[in-house]
């Protein structure tokens, strides 16, 4: 009973936190390489070690709003028996975004009270 | 502030309409005034000139190129439709008298204006009409 609790504690803070950061773990699985919309999720899966399993139409409609904002842009490729496949990647203002994203945000877990949180972590 | 392609079309489609669409009301009402009774002047055209209104509101504005500009294109079309909407009233009032009536004249900018300003209220935090809990999952 306490372990269930505490599991959807866990989920339910999750759920929230991880609001906001598809987006993230999308520019950084795009960042340097083209990819289609099935490689991005695999990439985004990959990266999060499953934590992010995004559904491709969810990622098509994510990827269509960054790029009316600017933030990606596609190449097209021949499709092996239907439409030209689109390859998204990371716009110039996207990247900066990205980065200065990282810096206000991600680099806070750097912080000497979250590496020892998670060593005790390790530990137990 | 450059209007896209299709905002242009738009506008000038609606402006075009607008004046043939008072043009033939005036008629429509003039014989409908001689003969006792409505005709299709009256009856059908508000229809055919409200659906061009909606269809090519519909048609340019989602074929619209988004990335292209950075302000927000809905708003934009608002204000086109306004614009129009009160050349529309003008050419009215200027051509034809029965529609010199003040209080058409002078509501129809006021109501027009509170309509873009509950838009613009309700999406000034907005980035190209886009809200950021959608943009940024």
């Amino acid at each position: 009973m306490k372990h269930s609790y505490e599991e959807k504690l866990l989920n339910n803070w999750e759920d929230v936190f991880r609001q906001g950061l598809l987006t993230f773990w999308v520019f950084v699985t795009i960042k340097t390489d083209s990819l289609s919309v099935s490689e991005i999720k695999k990439g985004v899966n990959n990266l999060t070690d499953g934590m992010y399993n995004p559904t491709e139409q969810s990622l098509y409609r994510l990827l269509r709003k960054h790029y009316e904002l600017e933030l990606v842009d596609y190449t097209e490729s021949p499709g092996r028996s239907g439409p030209n496949k689109k390859l998204y990647h990371l716009s110039p203002l996207g990247m900066q975004i990205l980065v200065r994203f990282s810096r206000r945000n991600i680099c806070l877990f750097h912080q000497k009270e979250v590496k020892l949180l998670l060593k005790k972590g390790d530990k137990k | 502030m450059k209007p896209t392609r299709n905002l242009v079309i738009f506008s000038i489609l609606n402006l075009c309409t607008t004046i043939l669409f008072v043009t033939f009301l005036d008629k429509g009402i003039l014989i409908a005034e001689a003969e006792d009774a409505p005709n299709t002047y009256v009856t059908v055209l508000p229809l055919l000139y409200a659906m061009t209104w909606f269809i090519s509101g519909l048609v340019l504005g989602k074929t619209d190129n988004g990335r292209k500009r950075r302000y927000n294109l809905g708003l934009a079309y608002h204000l086109a439709s306004i614009i129009v909407t009160m050349l529309g009233i003008l050419f009215a009032a200027v051509v034809f008298a029965r529609f010199r009536e003040w209080q058409f004249i002078v509501f129809s900018p006021i109501v027009m204006g509170i309509s873009l300003v509950a838009h613009w209220l309700g999406t000034r935090d907005e980035t190209k009409g886009i809200e950021k809990e959608k943009a940024f999952k």
